[in-house]
């Protein structure tokens, strides 16, 4: 090819060699580094961010998950147990973490007289925050079965008899509670703040007894007619029985039973 | 000097290792990218916008050894000057025209400066520049020439040609300047 020694000598200069008086190859170096650095800063920060906004979300995740999940979430009590909010008093430190503890027990036992089926239900919540109890004499009446809530059976089920001996059971376990211990060893120093929540209270229904005069009288007019008449009706045919035995036989025994009235006995 | 080893902490982030590459290859890639552009600010801004997308995406690259890297870097920065070139206007090959080629003495190819070449270069219209710098300096095939600037082989070709003649002539008259003014003396 023509002059390929130029072409040749074009290509060397071209890659390697930098001419010192070509001015227009004098250019800015640190400038256009401050600008590459500019332009790193940004995109790192934005990739820091990125990261930290995901750490972030699932911290969030993980805490609403641990809310939701939480067994002693107040949520999760049945609708017929109320809360009695206990009031804090600041001049106490904290005590315990919170506790749940259930207790059974017969209160017609220690009423004895009065009713046998009434069976008192009773939650304990020691809160974080302390609680100057209103009775002291309350507190040793209540029984700490266990340090969580235990599913009780179902009290309809209870018959008079069972439910007597259960309670009294629970009576003396209740007065070996480790509570109750615990505040007999604590009665010469502080007294422990503890909140307690009444929770529910069940009657067995009781039996059906013969109406007195005053539920009769309570009672409409086409009942207590119905009712005279089949006891009138009774009455009857057991004087009816007795009169054929006494009647005999003979012309008499056609006619007694026409001479039967109520009140002729 | 750059080392593999350089380039590996640069691949990992490392402000000082990609600092020095930078002050190693500044110059080079600035050549590089002025050769196409002619434009000190546009080079410059090929220059940042190539070493930016490395710093970026050498991390996914395996570089064997410190020349595999001259070449990606040189690549990544052809490929943003011919970016560069596309968003001009003035980005358009010129027609055929015939140039008489004369035979150019070996003494005269002797005396041209690397100031001179330079500015003969950078002298050439655009089209016929960026397929000489392609073909000749970075030496890519006319195929590859078509595939980048979306023209034909044909095309490529009759453009490297036509940039050499024009470069013979300005040679020439680069030479004929040269004997006037000896003459003068």
């Amino acid at each position: 090819m023509h002059n390929q020694k130029l072409f040749d000598k074009i290509r060397d200069t071209l890659a390697e060699e930098t001419p010192q008086d070509f001015a227009p190859l004098d250019w800015d170096k640190n400038a256009v580094w401050e600008r590459i650095e500019t332009r790193n800063s940004p995109r790192r920060g934005f990739a820091f961010g990125r990261w930290a906004a995901v750490a972030a979300a699932f911290i969030g995740i993980v805490l609403l998950g641990k809310w939701l999940l939480n067994p002693h979430s107040s949520t999760q009590l049945p609708p017929s147990l109320t809360k009695i909010t206990p009031q804090p008093s600041l001049s106490n430190p904290p005590v315990e973490p919170l506790k749940v503890a259930a207790t059974q027990r017969n209160k017609a036992f220690l009423k004895k007289n009065k009713s046998y089926g009434y069976i008192e239900r009773q939650l304990v919540v020691e809160d974080t925050w302390a609680v100057e109890p209103a009775d002291s004499s309350r507190l040793v009446e209540v029984a700490v079965q266990t340090d969580v809530i235990t599913s009780p059976p179902s009290l309809s089920l209870l018959e008079k008899g069972e439910a007597f001996s259960r309670a009294q059971k629970e009576e003396g376990e209740a007065q070996k509670s480790p509570l109750v211990l615990k505040e007999d060893g604590d009665s010469g120093g502080e007294v422990k703040p503890k909140e307690r929540v009444l929770i529910v209270d069940i009657d067995l229904p009781e039996l059906p007894e013969k109406p007195s005069v005053n539920d009769l009288l309570k009672t409409s007019f086409l009942e207590r007619f119905s009712r005279e008449t089949r006891r009138f009706r009774t009455e009857r045919k057991f004087d009816l029985r007795a009169l054929d035995r006494r009647a005999g036989k003979g012309v008499w025994s056609l006619m007694a039973h026409s001479l039967v009235v109520p009140g002729s006995k | 000097m750059i080392t593999l080893a350089t380039i590996q902490k640069a691949q990992h982030h490392d402000k000082v290792a990609q600092k020095q590459l930078f002050e190693g290859y500044a110059t080079v890639i600035y050549r590089l990218a002025f050769r196409y552009l002619r434009e000190r600010t546009d080079a410059e801004d090929v220059v940042s916008e190539a070493f930016c997308l490395a710093f970026e995406n050498m991390a996914k690259a395996t570089f064997q050894s410190v020349p595999f890297f001259e070449a990606w870097l040189k690549r990544i920065t052809v490929n943003e000057a011919l970016k560069s070139l596309r968003k001009r206007a003035n980005f358009h090959l010129l027609s055929d025209s015939e140039f008489e080629i004369e035979a150019i003495s070996d003494n005269t190819i002797e005396k041209l400066s690397a100031a001179q070449i330079w500015e003969i270069v950078s002298q050439l219209p655009v089209g016929y520049r960026t397929v000489f710098n392609l073909y000749e300096i970075e030496g890519y095939s006319h195929a590859e020439i078509a595939k980048m600037l979306n023209i034909s082989e044909g095309t490529s070709k009759s453009q490297l040609s036509k940039a050499k003649s024009l470069l013979q002539k300005k040679v020439i008259e680069l030479e004929k300047d040269y004997a006037q003014s000896k003459t003068i003396r």
